[in-house]
């Protein structure tokens, strides 16, 4: 089992505040790691130092062997680190369609691959086709004409989803893959990554509250409190963890 | 698909030769004006391709057309060639806004930025109005119109008609390469950059990058603009860059429309109609502008184009609800 993401003595502190106090852990290659904690612990704040959204105060974050912690977030994206908002985020003016081709190319370029002439405006054939299948793999196929802001919450989050995988990331870190969604939905959400993971065999991280979806999709787990991890390890040793019963899942152990 | 770009094709085809028939049968004042609505459409494309094509506001956009202006203004006076001059316009303008570009837009954006090149501008004002060998605060006159050498064939642009034509050629071709630049990968991208920025970082966009790319082409754009233009009017002041037409360029294209390329262009002939037809009465321009520009902002946020475009999705709509589609499917065609 190699290691994809290793992370050491990270900290991250706004002013005088520290909200990471030193994280260390290593990210499976193939794996999928669940964080967890109570809001306000720092998980929010650790998916954005290690995305790069946010610049970390301090330590060392290395993918595949390569420091990154001073990279800039669309560096480490092409790098392979693809990652999903808690509020999806796309492009709201262009179709569903239009949403995936613009990943696809940006892929593409990143590849050095060829995008078609260069004076043709129109995506290729071949990657209009790819972006349907792309859509269909999501269940939004039928909406692919649809302006990205007329579509549902969910249906926002599937075409995020799609778009964070038309880059083929190596390490898919997903912020609340589920958030804000009916029951229904959330089932279909699990099945849905659990079908691409097996598919694709991208690592896979991610924070969650639902303790069903983080059952449903994760191998591992890892808990964050007042930016310091206090537990880490297969699911079931997580949720039998004293410390972690008291400062987090007391109230939910019963449904987990 | 293909019979609306066919239609595209054919509206572009006519507009060309309603436009280029002007000289033909209106008097040379219309000439004049219609000359004018060239440049300053050219130059309003240029800003708002960085405004509604890429999300960057700039209130400075006239400083890179009064470098333009004065380049070539100052060039045809001392006899160089003309095209030459316009090639320098663009280069100009292209390392000015790059400078600009370089420190400005990786720090700032939205406001800031949009202040910061209103000062910008104003200290080019200043220094314009304070250098004697290029007119001063009274601007540089009797600029002459050009006569073009190519080896051993020469066009002669001194008879306001042909200059005007050259005119038309010119920008023209420039409004389709920023047209097709819209529309291209580039201006995809671009439009993700405006619409969020910190997302398309994360579907691996180097944002400062296409930012800074975009400035660069909207500058070049706008010294050609004012380079055109030193030869049309036979005059540069340095009311060429004041903030005044900078804000001009805004009200073009909010009153024509943002969100649509040719928004500009329409917003320019639009004042320059409502400039004509009040002209003889002193400050029912204003009047006029100023109410417009109330209506706009209170009734229409998308200006002309933004307007009819509304109109004709409702009517779509109102039709499709009649056939019993789903309003949301009709609502855009697929990924154009």
């Amino acid at each position: 089992m190699s290691v994809i993401l290793e992370v050491r003595d990270l900290r991250k502190s706004y002013g005088a505040m520290p909200i990471l106090k030193g994280i260390d852990f290593d990210l499976v290659r193939g794996g999928a790691l669940a964080l967890i904690g109570p809001n306000g612990a720092g998980k929010t704040t650790l998916f954005k130092v290690l995305t790069g959204e946010t610049p970390a105060t301090s330590g060392s974050v290395s993918y595949a062997g390569e420091e990154i912690v001073k990279l800039s977030a669309f560096r480490r994206v092409r790098k392979g680190i693809g990652r999903t908002f808690q509020v999806a985020r796309v492009f709201l003016e262009m179709s569903a369609l239009e949403n995936v081709i613009v990943a696809i190319e940006r892929r593409m370029r990143m590849a050095g691959q060829p995008l078609g002439r260069w004076y043709d405006f129109r995506p290729s054939p071949q990657i209009r086709r790819e972006a349907m299948v792309r859509l269909a793999e999501v269940g939004l196929d039928r909406q692919c004409a649809m302006e990205a802001r007329f579509l549902s919450h969910g249906d926002k989050k599937r075409l995020e989803l799609a778009i964070s995988l038309a880059l083929e990331p190596e390490v898919l870190m997903l912020d609340e893959p589920t958030a804000g969604m009916s029951p229904s939905d959330r089932q279909d959400t699990v099945k849905l990554l659990k079908r691409l993971k097996a598919e694709r065999g991208f690592t896979m991280m991610m924070t969650e509250h639902d303790m069903d979806v983080v059952f449903g999709l994760a191998d591992s787990a890892m808990v964050l409190n007042y930016g310091e991890i206090i537990a880490r390890g297969s699911l079931e040793a997580v949720r039998d963890d004293p410390m972690v019963r008291e400062v987090y899942l007391g109230h939910e152990a019963h449904d987990a | 698909m293909a019979a609306a770009r066919l239609s595209v094709a054919i509206w572009t085809l006519a507009g060309l030769v309603v436009l280029a028939s002007v000289p033909l049968w209106a008097n040379p004042g219309w000439t004049y004006v219609a000359g004018l609505i060239l440049v300053e459409g050219l130059f309003c494309l240029s800003w708002n391709l960085l405004f509604g094509f890429s999300g960057i506001a700039t209130f400075g956009h006239a400083a890179f057309f009064a470098l333009g202006a004065y380049l070539v203004g100052w060039g045809l006076k001392g006899g160089a060639p003309f095209l030459l001059l316009l090639g320098g316009a663009a280069l100009l303008g292209a390392v000015a806004s790059a400078l600009v570009g370089f420190v400005a837009l990786r720090r700032m954006s939205g406001l800031h930025l949009a202040v910061l090149t209103l000062a910008l501008s104003e200290v080019l004002f200043i220094v314009t109005g304070n250098i004697h060998a290029l007119g001063g605060v009274d601007g540089m006159g009797s600029i002459p119109r050009p006569v073009i050498h190519f080896g051993l064939v020469e066009v002669s642009l001194r008879d306001s008609r042909a200059y005007f034509w050259f005119l038309l050629l010119i920008c023209a071709a420039l409004a389709l390469a920023m047209w097709w630049l819209v529309h291209s990968r580039f201006g995809r991208v671009l439009r993700c950059i405006k619409q969020d920025a910190e997302r398309a970082a994360f579907i691996g966009v180097n944002v400062a990058r296409y930012r800074l790319a975009a400035f660069v082409v909207a500058g070049a754009i706008a010294a050609v603009a004012g380079g055109l233009s030193a030869p049309w009017t036979q005059i540069v002041t340095p009311a060429a860059g004041h903030w005044v037409h900078s804000i001009q360029a805004v009200l073009n294209s909010l009153l024509g429309g943002v969100g649509f390329f040719w928004g500009p262009l329409l917003g320019t002939a639009i004042f320059a109609g409502i400039d004509l037809l009040t002209r003889t009465f002193a400050g029912l321009s204003e009047i006029v502008v100023g109410g417009i520009l109330l209506m706009i902002v209170l009734a229409f946020p998308g200006g002309v184009l933004g307007f009819l475009a509304a109109q004709r999705s409702r009517r779509q709509q109102r039709n499709a609800a009649r056939a019993g589609v789903p309003a949301s499917m009709v609502a855009k065609e697929p990924a154009e």
